[in-house]
């Protein structure tokens, strides 16, 4: 058994790609539209997407959306908003049982489809709003959320610290914006941005299933010809430029632990040699920043790398006692420097791409990394399998490495203090 | 010899093969046609509840400190030459392994080299080495684990019902202990703790993926140690039906205040307490998921948000419905959740709401099949409740109403019910 993949260009901005694989037991679809990341607009689209996922105008509240999906094998339709480059991903995602389970012979897939135009293409709205019951309560999820991204503190450090990484960048805002712009968001507002990504976003549609399903291309067609399509946005990331003075921010919070995030940048175009040699600092359990950082100096309890290809940013968090902070962040810029004076092993380049090449190979064993794969790789314009990307790693060289970590240089560190760290010390 | 027994499900139509290895050790193997990766869980019956225990070899039962089997993980990863995870370095996996309340599991998963991962792991957790100096470095490591946990309110919410609800059981100690705890651990009481539960009578190998029953016979055959069962008992001190405290409230930094609310009652193990598990868990969705009248009502008042969810917790000694979410009135949401169990127990569960989240749960039992990870999982949570992978479906297939009414009955009762909240 093995993967088909097929991509083709539906005409008004609309890709279409199909993957088959026969072991699945799940027929997964999705609707990707890539828009502008925007301080204002983009939380309205984060709540539209929300409210067109929870009613239509048929079933019209969350109440008969949900009973309608577990009739269906508890078959799942959400929406997400996320970020990619400098854009703004919106997503409507479903997926059920292959129709082969169905205990009562049902066409799941076929009646989750029509669940799917309904929910796109009719939403719960009249007079260019949406129905206010239904926008009330989702309004109320996005402005809770925002107030709760405060309870995960590592994921809170990193959010906070984006706004002085990327200051002045789209990047620096959040898709589900601030309290006070979720709050000023009107029916009517959110129902034009609804409307708008309809209209002017590049559609990317994925399905994945053990078989391909007939007329789908053409169901995908009907259903997007009730819109005037017209594609506005475009693909867009940019290299985040090195500040000319490095920027250092502290924020106190009521925290046990602090939480150090470090951003460094570079321009290398070489951005294999760039992830592979973020990988070799701080990407696995046997990572310079893992061993030495970590296990050896048992200075943080995290300290990992992160590459973002498309920012041409290196992001390294961790968690650390407050004590600890200034050797913490000594020493991760050792182990950089390390790399940059060539002292890794040639088994540490090895194993590091071996590792990534284990990683690569199992994104064909999940519809969800599937279709996380295929969307990358045409968002960054440059199709390849998995399979293919290993060799690009495997052809990377040690000077490669060496001047993927030459070229980065640091621009943020954001410490998020904890009032109550080093307690016991104090006593 | 090792005996080989294929185990099929009618139902799905899925199978796994279970080894009886000549070591003592159980092995369950689920070959995945098509399926690139591989992952592996090495487990043993040891969490964080079992802090008191003796063998055949001993007269008293020894108690041990609070997050040693959480300790004892983090250290079995040094071995006396070489850190395991450069070895694993060398197959390209990647390595793990986790403490949970009732075991503790070594895992690894990777698309190549299998073989040479599942050599690493068998070997790596039958070599403990312990010193006074590794030990006091992992103290460190640890506290900072336990600091971060400190400082998740996820995390601090769920403890503090806990305690609110069970006087004894050790289901209410933090899973790596607190950093006095681990201060009373010692090389010694690793060894002691290492040798009474890394037995392999007490163990399971599970491996699910991309990989051959024989091969993976052939490694156990080369690398595993025999043992001998050394009858293995532990004890939980006994535990009353009722509650510690009704409530709870920790400040902390969060948005909106965030609650658990938590419904005791009797545990069962095996087959009932699985039955006794989905019976609630269809309960529970019928009485308080999106279509139920509960739910809009909390929503439609301003009570609650989109996260709102519901768990069933059970294992070893202890069986709680858990409600758990973000509310301006978490007390209130109490409030209407009694209203709401008390009406379904007088007037019955909606029985239309019931046929169709039996639906929903056989097609989350299928959807489970679909992935590597989760298959593995199944098959050693299971296996250390003493269950098949398959008697989720076979319940399901045989539960009625009338079962889960009864069970409504038994599983909520509105006064044995406690809510922790965290609030800033």
């Amino acid at each position: 058994m093995s993967t088909s993949y097929f991509r083709e260009e539906l005409g008004n901005g609309i890709g279409f790609t199909s993957i088959i694989d026969p072991k699945f037991k799940t027929n997964t679809f999705r609707v990707k539209f890539i828009t502008k990341l925007d301080e204002y607009i983009s939380p309205k689209n984060t709540l539209a997407i929300s409210i067109l996922c929870s009613c239509n105008s048929e079933y019209k509240t969350i109440a008969e959306l949900s009973k309608k999906l577990n009739a269906l094998y508890g078959s799942a339709l959400y929406g997400e908003s996320g970020i990619r480059g400098d854009n703004q991903i919106i997503s409507m995602s479903m997926s059920c049982i292959e129709d082969r389970y169905a205990i009562e012979k049902e066409k799941i897939f076929d009646e989750l489809f029509e669940l799917f135009e309904l929910c796109l293409f009719k939403p719960n709205s009249t007079n260019g709003e949406f129905d206010s019951r239904e926008f009330s309560l989702k309004k109320r999820d996005l402005i809770e959320a925002v107030k709760s991204e405060i309870n995960n503190k590592r994921g809170y450090a990193v959010m906070r610290s984006r706004k002085t990484i990327f200051t002045g960048e789209p990047l620096e805002f959040s898709v589900n914006g601030t309290i006070e712009i979720a709050q000023e968001i009107t029916s009517a507002e959110c129902y034009e941005a609804y409307l708008d990504f309809l209209r002017y976003s590049q559609v990317e549609v994925f399905f994945v299933g053990p078989k391909p399903m007939d007329n789908l291309k053409e169901k995908i067609q009907k259903a997007f010809s009730q819109v005037e399509r017209e594609v506005r946005t475009k693909i867009i990331y940019n290299l985040s430029p090195l500040k000319e003075v490095l920027s250092e921010v502290t924020e106190e919070l009521d925290v046990n632990q602090s939480k150090m995030v470090m951003a460094l940048k570079s321009t290398n175009p070489n951005k294999y040699a760039n992830s592979l040699m973020s990988k070799i600092l701080g990407g696995t359990t046997f990572s310079k920043l893992f061993v030495n950082v970590r296990e050896k100096l048992s200075l943080c309890y995290y300290c990992s790398a992160m590459y973002m290809l498309s920012k041409g940013t290196l992001v390294i968090d961790s968690g650390v006692e407050q004590s600890n902070i200034e050797k913490a962040k000594n020493e991760i810029l050792n182990q950089l420097n390390e790399i940059k004076l060539g002292n890794f092993t040639d088994e540490d380049m090895e194993n590091t791409v071996l590792y990534i090449a284990n990683s690569l190979k199992s994104v064909g064993d999940t519809p969800s990394s599937l279709v996380g794969w295929y969307m990358d790789k045409y968002y960054l314009g440059e199709i390849c399998t998995p399979y293919e990307e290993i060799k690009k790693y495997e052809a990377i060289k040690r000077e490669d490495v060496i001047e993927a970590a030459k070229s980065f240089e640091l621009d943020t560190v954001y410490i998020m203090n904890g009032k109550n760290d080093n307690m016991e010390e104090e006593e | 010899m090792s005996e080989i027994k294929v185990i099929h499900d009618e139902i799905t139509g899925e199978k796994y093969n279970y080894i009886k290895h000549s070591s003592g050790l159980d092995i369950l193997v689920w070959e995945m046609e098509g399926f690139s990766s591989t992952e592996a869980l090495f487990g043993t019956k040891y969490g964080s509840i079992n802090t008191m225990f003796k063998t055949e070899d001993d007269e008293n039962y020894t108690a041990v400190p609070e997050g040693i089997a959480h300790f004892l993980e983090h250290k079995l990863f040094e071995n006396e030459d070489t850190d395991v995870f450069d070895l694993y370095a060398k197959t390209g996996a990647s390595a793990n392994a986790y403490t949970s309340f009732d075991k503790t599991c070594y895992l690894f998963s990777c698309s190549d080299n299998y073989q040479e991962s599942l050599k690493i792991l068998l070997s790596f957790v039958q070599k403990p080495y312990f010193t006074k100096e590794s030990v006091d470095k992992e103290q460190g490591i640890i506290g900072q684990e336990i600091k971060m946990t400190e400082d998740n309110p996820g995390w601090r919410v769920f403890f503090n019902l806990l305690k609110c609800l069970y006087h004894n059981h050790p289901v209410k100690i933090d899973i790596a202990g607190t950093v006095e705890s681990i201060a009373k651990i010692d090389a010694d009481l690793l060894y002691k703790c290492y040798g009474t539960f890394y037995n392999l009578h007490n163990m399971v190998l599970s491996i699910a993926g991309n990989v051959k029953t024989d091969e993976v016979i052939k490694i156990a055959d080369e690398l595993l140690i025999p043992t001998k069962d050394k009858k293995l008992e532990t004890v939980f001190e006994e535990e009353p039906y009722g509650i510690v405290q009704k409530e709870v409230v920790q400040k902390m930094p969060v948005g909106t205040p965030i609650f658990h609310i938590g419904f005791k009652s009797n545990a069962l193990i095996g087959y009932e307490g699985l039955k006794a598990e989905m019976e609630t868990y269809v309960a529970v969705n019928v009485i308080a998921d999106a279509f139920s009248e509960l739910y809009k009502e909390l929503m439609d008042d301003g009570l609650v948000n989109n996260s709102f969810s519901t768990e069933v917790f059970n294992g070893d000694g202890y069986f709680t419905v858990i409600f758990a979410g973000e509310s301006k009135d978490p007390r209130e949401v109490l409030n209407r959740i009694k209203m709401a169990i008390n009406k379904a127990k007088k007037d019955g569960l909606n029985r239309e709401h019931f046929d169709v989240i039996k639906k929903a749960t056989y097609g989350s039992t299928i959807r489970e099949f679909n992935n590597v990870d989760s298959v593995a999982n199944l098959l050693i949570n299971n296996y250390f409740s003493n269950l098949s992978p398959f008697d989720g479906v076979k319940i399901l297939s045989q539960m009625t109403y009338e079962d889960v009414q009864s069970c409504l009955i038994e599983r909520f009762d509105t006064e044995n019910v406690a809510i922790s909240i965290i609030e800033s």
